[in-house]
């Protein structure tokens, strides 16, 4: 058997899968023991990404701290940069032995200052948000304004939310619905009980696609309890209840994280699949606020998620009833012009700007959501018609859309070659009123004509 | 209608993947110790850190140590990174080698197998993971040289092509493939009572 050969007859098999036809006897011996070993090695790799993702946060809240500490010590060069946490786990580890009981009596008080001392790092912004957002992820995080700075048209925010503090910047391009109207960066204000959406930057700030603004007198999380301190915030172990305080969605949009609030003053981190996410988001566009129980995902780390009963935020625009303003079957599109519906009984969804689509309204804290069948795509514009009319709802390069069980592939999708007309789908986003379009920061593709 | 809606291709919400230039950009700001350069550097090559060292290691929170030490060494070697001749994750790669080295070095005079057997359990009560993996797999990663181990976790843990792990290991990719199939014939040798028959024949 030559040696040169068998690395070409592996390499082939492992690309395809199989020993190739023209090994011999001895070669598909050889490769078949070699390929169950190459699986067996790859068989780790999904256990250890797991690992990796529930490390992350950590690593991340370390890594920024270290940076911290670098660039504080260039601007105060006295100043020593922390010693990280587990160096000193690990110094502990490795002279153990060697030191007396005084001496190891003094470390072990010296390690229960440091961990105080790291758990009261953990509550900062940075770490807060280190543990929640991933850069890439599309989050779904409500809050109040407590700080605010603008800078050429940017405006950045500082939000206490319950799953904890985050960077929020909003620019030019951001959709502010505010009032139930479109509007634009200055409608928020300090103070303001907001809802964002949107994507997190590489700085681990949310750039908001959407940012919702409660009514002055609406008080949204009445009845909640005060914002966590972060540092409470722990990995779910095993199954659980509570409300969603954020959500984020991967940009592989294969998993998604949430922060539940056990109602016991407690906060989990979970990962869950994306089935789940997708279940999730059919119920309800607006993840926050709904009551789900965590359930075993299929892999370790991973979950599913029940939502219990039907407490989703909002109602959707299919089953929204009354206060439309637009007859079902409206031939044309309906327009996102701010047009407040002062017919609205007080018990009926919020009006929105566009028929047919609502932020509802447990109440004017909701993404704009639509929910409809595809009657009409021309290049990134989808006609849906809703119960109450039909909507313009404009795909950004950066929405995320989830395929479900259409049957649909991204490339299609983006090639055009597969036709989504027939197929219900939901969305959130916000106004984009120069276009009179709803634009969608995030889409759930459901069943199609037949399925 | 049913035109072509023009959505990101997954490359476009990569930076550091989305082109050369992008990345020689990042490098340069890297070298400048741009925080935000940093952050997003640890953003995408974090997992493929863990990945390749978790496997040499005892448990997920050693490999989270020793991971997130890479980013750290990296930072403060970053006057010295060419980023003209390796990318930045061949760096971060070559950096975990020679820690994964000294912490082996180290934790020799207990005894490797010794410390394996002692981290079964998860160490972090709030880790939602809870997985360790198979004792007779690390321990058979154990058993192979230090080229060996880093083909694998390269090929079969990473899933970089022959192309790619010949340039982070800087070899022929002749080399990687020889390499490679030697690696994974010592893993069964571990994995298995059997030998490897046909590996002496070569």
């Amino acid at each position: 058997m030559n040696g040169n050969r068998l690395d070409q007859l592996l390499e082939i098999a492992l690309a395809t899968g199989a020993v190739p036809p023209d090994a011999s006897e001895s070669e598909r011996i050889a490769l078949a023991a070699l390929l169950g070993v190459a699986d067996t090695v790859r068989s780790g790799a999904g256990v250890v990404e797991t690992e990796a993702d529930a490390t992350i946060p950590s690593a991340r809240a370390r890594f920024e701290r270290y940076l911290a500490a670098q660039q504080s010590a260039i601007r105060a060069p006295v100043r020593a940069a922390p010693r990280p946490r587990r160096a000193f786990a690990s110094y502990l580890g490795v002279f153990g032995r060697l030191v007396t009981f005084r001496a190891f009596a003094a470390m072990a008080a010296m390690a229960i200052i440091a961990l105080f001392a790291s758990q009261a790092l953990t509550s900062d912004v940075g770490t807060a948000s280190a543990q929640v957002l991933t850069a890439g992820d599309y989050v779904q995080l409500e809050g109040t304004v407590t700080s605010q700075t603008t800078d050429n048209g940017l405006s950045r925010l500082h939000l206490a939310s319950d799953a904890g503090e985050f960077e929020i910047d909003v620019s030019g391009d951001s959709s502010v619905v505010s009032g139930q109207l479109p509007g634009d960066v200055s409608a928020v204000q300090l103070g303001d009980h907001i809802l964002v959406g949107g994507v997190v930057n590489q700085g681990g700030r949310v750039g908001a696609r959407t940012v919702v603004v409660a009514p002055q007198g609406d008080a949204p999380s009445q009845g909640k309890s005060s914002p966590h301190p972060a540092a409470k915030l722990r990995m779910a172990v095993r199954p659980l209840e509570g409300s969603i305080v954020s959500f984020s969605l991967s940009a592989d949009l294969k998993t998604a994280r949430v922060v539940l609030d056990d109602g016991k003053g407690g906060l989990f981190l979970a990962r869950i699949n994306r089935k789940a996410a997708e279940a999730l988001l059919l119920n309800s566009m607006n993840a926050l606020g709904a009551r789900v129980r965590l359930v075993a995902g299929g892999s370790p780390g991973l979950f599913g998620l029940v939502v219990s009963g039907d407490q989703s935020p909002s109602p959707t625009a299919a089953s929204a009833g009354a206060g439309g303003t637009t007859p079902s079957g409206d031939p044309g599109p309906a327009k996102a012009t701010a047009t407040r519906n002062a017919g609205n009984a007080t018990q009926t969804p919020a009006p929105s700007a566009t028929p047919g689509a609502t932020t509802s309204a447990r109440a004017a804290t909701a993404f704009v959501e639509v929910k409809g069948i595809v009657v009409a795509r021309d290049a990134n514009v989808l006609r849906i018609q809703t119960d109450r009319g039909q909507v313009l709802v404009a795909l950004r390069s950066d929405t995320r859309i989830l395929l479900g069980n259409s049957g649909a592939t991204r490339e299609g999708l983006v090639s055009g070659t597969f036709n989504v007309v027939g197929y219900t789908v939901s969305v959130a986003g916000g106004f984009d009123a120069k276009s009179d379009r709803i634009s969608a920061d995030l889409a759930v593709l459901g069943p199609g004509p037949g399925q | 209608v049913n035109g072509a809606v023009r959505l990101p291709e997954d490359e476009a919400d990569d930076p550091v993947a989305a082109s050369p230039t992008v990345a020689e950009q990042l490098a340069i700001r890297a070298v400048a110790r741009d925080p935000e350069a940093w952050s997003a550097i640890f953003e995408a090559h974090y997992r493929s850190v863990f990945a390749f060292v978790r496997y040499r290691l005892r448990g997920s929170d050693e490999a989270e140590d020793l991971a997130a030490q890479v980013f750290e060494v990296a930072y403060s070697r970053a006057a010295h990174f060419d980023y003209r001749g390796i990318p930045i994750e061949g760096w971060l790669i070559g950096i975990a080698r020679n820690l994964v080295r000294d912490h082996l070095r180290k934790i020799g005079r207990r005894g490797y197998e010794e410390e394996l057997l002692d981290s079964t359990a998860p160490t972090t009560v709030d880790n939602a993971v809870g997985v360790d993996l198979h004792q007779d797999l690390q321990l058979a990663m154990k058993s192979l040289t230090a080229d060996q181990q880093t083909v694998l976790s390269l090929r079969f843990i990473l899933d970089k092509s022959v192309a790619d792990t010949a340039k982070l290991m800087n070899r022929s990719e002749d080399a990687v493939k020889n390499l490679q199939r030697r690696a994974l014939a010592a893993m069964q040798r571990s994995l298995n009572a059997t030998p490897y028959r046909s590996d002496r024949s070569v």
